[in-house]
């Protein structure tokens, strides 16, 4: 069930008023129960692989809190996590693994096969996986209290406004507002539609739009020349911010209105002046998931100089495979890592509170728009070859360019309207979304918003392509 | 508090005034569309040609209306639409019909025009004429996930056709090809995949609305002519999906071309722009071709 879709308007408005005509008790079983019927919409089959993940992280986090030796935590802790890590790793990686491992097989003439397995990937597997490890180690880490309520505890894994997609958020964020009594107040209502008609529109009028030419193109690219690759994989940059953006927003906006906080995702990422900039503004939720537990407890920064390199390289390759079981998001995951080594070797960040020209700005950030586009290729290409294909040819300016005025011109209002939004929050620091105080600019604003995306939004475009991941 | 409920009332009343107003604009605004898939079905509405072309992408491509008058001393109008099929080459008959019925129905069949491929939300592109149009309110129907609430917004119905507004307000139309878009170009075949029919699974409600075709050519004594136009490769002649139509035809006497695997057309690059769509050139070749057949 995609929130644009007919259903969900019907399923958001009956959960909401389920869960505030009930009384406070049961409350967590409305969202639970609306959670799970959200997530088997999808697959009913599903369901009992995050019931297993959940049965599983909620046990082990009970045994590593009651075991006196830290070596029996460990053993609960390694438990969890193998446990947890195995059905991603199964569902979600055994063939990529298999097939890497037959063509490696192959090239030596051997001739064991591992075999194809027709597994569907679970939606949404990577998200409820990480937060499950997340809410382990912290409670391994003392950071948190276990959560004695099993019910409680399955809805902060299950929790469906950020169930398929993240925000990936924390239990220390999370768990504790599921004991809140939370009101339905008008100034959640306003900030939590204002978070949801900016997600609709960054998804239908620019996302969705935007993947018409994106996916003729890259799913065609031996018909396509260097100028369609050009125009194609600038346009992909913010076909995915959109997706994922828009996506984040709605689910902010859908647990606002419920009274629930979530965590920001996005802070306008191409205004970013460095690559780790970048990474403070893009899917901030995974970028502090692996900072914290990934990146962290090698090491950090807080070793060798080499190594400390080698730790951004690996978490950024990690990252990277965590996106998708293929090796162009390998590559992609890579080529951060190498941009971010080279950042830092070469000192090219903006220090806080150093003062830039405008100039510097300007170039800074197409330079790391460049970087960041260039990447994207490996990430939205279907393989590695199309990519190697793309790239070889991406400079060539021969061949027809392929035209698509339509999406040309939708796409051009659509980012241009958020190009202005995104300059007044960026230097204003004016949160349009998080204000609640209403005035007629922003009924104006609003109001264009809806009619924008009503005119000119794509209503039948595909799913979010993050929940894939 | 009280604010915010003052705000609230302005911004759903500002939605629901503007949406009116752009209804009625819209509404008096979208007949005159000329440009774009809008522009296309409002010429093969109005249009009083005595041999009318249906069909999908390939009719659009293959038939050029001046060689069938020609060669049949009748007007000719090509009414193929891309993307869509059976469905709206229906609805498009049945409201024809209504204002003035053609004499001879060229109906292109592409070899998959009756599988199972869920192209039903393709059908919501037709929602200006939900309102106007009987038989396209009938086939926008038939998408399961259609649903009447969205014909609640003006804006939405008219969803996307700015584009089209502002081109037939500002541009000149070209000479008229009445409806046939000609392909310029040859095939590479480096850049293709083969395109196999994989999928041989029938859609029943497709097959239901070539039936409706036919029965409604048979009530209107309209001549009902069906083709297959070239292909750049051969087909599968066991395919079930090609046998099914074959059974349909010949069950109910229709004239029926075969073009698919006919040699003079087959892997000949110098006629077709890709595998499935003839260019210019092939395009006047079959379209003489056909003519001359159904003389």
């Amino acid at each position: 069930m995609l929130f644009n879709s007919i259903q969900f308007l019907y399923f958001f408005p009956i959960v909401l008023l389920l869960y505030f005509l009930s009384p406070y008790k049961w409350r967590w079983l409305i969202l639970l129960i609306s959670s799970y019927y959200f997530y088997m919409s999808w697959n009913i089959d599903y369901v009992f692989l995050i019931l297993f993940t959940t049965i599983i992280s909620y046990g082990s986090a009970i045994q590593i809190e009651r075991s006196k030796t830290k070596k029996m935590k460990q053993f609960f802790l390694a438990f969890s996590l193998i446990a947890s890590l195995g059905v991603l790793f199964f569902y979600k990686y055994f063939n990529f693994i298999g097939s890497s491992l037959n063509e490696l097989f192959s090239f030596f003439s051997n001739p064991i096969q591992i075999p194809y397995l027709k597994l569907l990937l679970p939606v949404g597997i990577s998200f409820y996986t990480f937060q499950t490890l997340s809410y382990t180690i912290d409670v391994y880490r003392g950071d948190i209290k276990t959560e004695k309520h099993f019910g409680i505890y399955a809805l902060y894994v299950s929790f469906f406004p950020q169930l398929v997609a993240g925000p990936i958020e924390r239990s220390t964020r999370l768990l504790p507002q599921f004991r809140v009594k939370h009101q339905l107040t008008l100034d959640n209502v306003i900030k939590g539609l204002k978070w949801i008609i900016f997600g609709f529109f960054m998804k239908l009028v620019i996302a969705d739009r935007l993947s018409l030419y994106v996916d003729s193109v890259y799913n065609n690219v031996y018909q396509h020349s260097g100028m369609s690759f050009i125009i194609a994989t600038f346009l992909f940059a913010f076909q995915i911010f959109g997706d994922f953006a828009g996506y984040s927003s709605m689910a902010i906006g859908i647990a606002r209105i419920m009274g629930y906080d979530l965590m920001t995702n996005f802070k306008r990422p191409y205004f970013a002046t460095s690559i780790s900039d970048f990474w403070h503004r893009w899917h901030i939720s995974l970028s502090t998931w692996f900072k914290d537990y990934f990146y962290i407890p090698m090491g950090g920064s807080r070793v060798g100089i080499s190594r400390w390199y080698l730790n951004l390289f690996l978490t950024f390759l990690v990252s990277g495979l965590w996106h998708g079981a293929n090796w162009t998001f390998v590559i992609w995951g890579a080529l951060h890592g190498v941009y971010i080594v080279l950042e830092n070797m070469f000192k090219l960040q903006v220090k806080k509170n150093q003062k830039i020209s405008f100039f510097n700005r300007i170039f800074r950030t197409l330079f790391v728009f460049i970087l960041v586009d260039f990447a994207w290729i490996f990430f939205r290409a279907n393989n590695v070859s199309d990519a190697f294909y793309i790239i070889r040819n991406i400079f060539s300016f021969a061949g027809e360019i392929f035209y698509d005025y339509k999406v040309f011109f939708y796409g051009a209002i659509g980012l241009f309207v958020l190009f202005i939004n995104d300059l007044i929050v960026e230097n204003y620091k004016d949160s349009i979304l998080e204000n609640s105080k209403m005035n007629y600019k922003s009924v104006i604003y609003f109001v264009f918003l809806i009619c924008l995306i009503l005119f000119t939004g794509v209503f039948n475009g595909g799913q979010f392509i993050y929940f894939q991941f | 508090m009280k604010q915010s409920i003052k705000y609230s009332i302005l911004f759903f009343g500002l939605i629901v005034i503007i949406d009116l107003i752009s209804g009625v604009i819209f509404e008096n605004l979208f007949k005159q569309i000329k440009f774009g898939d809008y522009g296309v079905l409002n010429k093969s509405l109005s249009s009083d040609s005595e041999i009318l072309i249906l069909g999908s992408s390939r009719a659009v491509h293959h038939y050029n209306p001046k060689i069938f008058s020609k060669g049949l001393n009748k007007s000719c109008y090509n009414a193929g639409f891309g993307g869509q099929g059976l469905f709206l080459n229906y609805a498009l008959l049945k409201e024809r019909i209504k204002s003035q019925p053609p004499k001879i129905i060229i109906l292109d069949l592409a070899p998959n025009i009756i599988d199972d491929n869920k192209t039903y939300n393709k059908l919501n592109l037709l929602l200006p004429y939900y309102k106007t149009h009987l038989a396209f309110k009938e086939i926008i129907q038939l998408n399961p996930e259609f649903s009447k609430l969205e014909l609640v917004s003006s804006l939405y119905v008219y969803n996307s056709t700015l584009y089209d507004f502002i081109r037939s307000l500002l541009l000149k139309e070209k000479k008229s090809n009445f409806g046939f878009v000609p392909l310029e170009g040859q095939i590479n075949e480096n850049k293709f995949s083969p395109f196999i029919l994989e999928n041989e699974k029938m859609d029943n409600n497709k097959i239901t609305y070539l039936n409706k075709i036919i029965n409604l050519c048979e009530t209107e004594n309209i001549r009902l002519i069906s083709v297959i136009s070239p292909t750049y490769l051969k087909f599968d002649q066991k395919n079930r999906i090609i046998d099914k139509l074959k059974t349909i035809l010949n069950k109910k006497n229709i004239e029926f071309y075969d073009y698919s695997n006919d040699t003079s057309f087959y892997q000949k690059k110098v006629f077709f722009k890709d595998q499935l769509h003839l260019n210019e050139v092939g395009a006047d070749i079959f379209s003489n071709d056909l003519a001359e057949k159904i003389k």
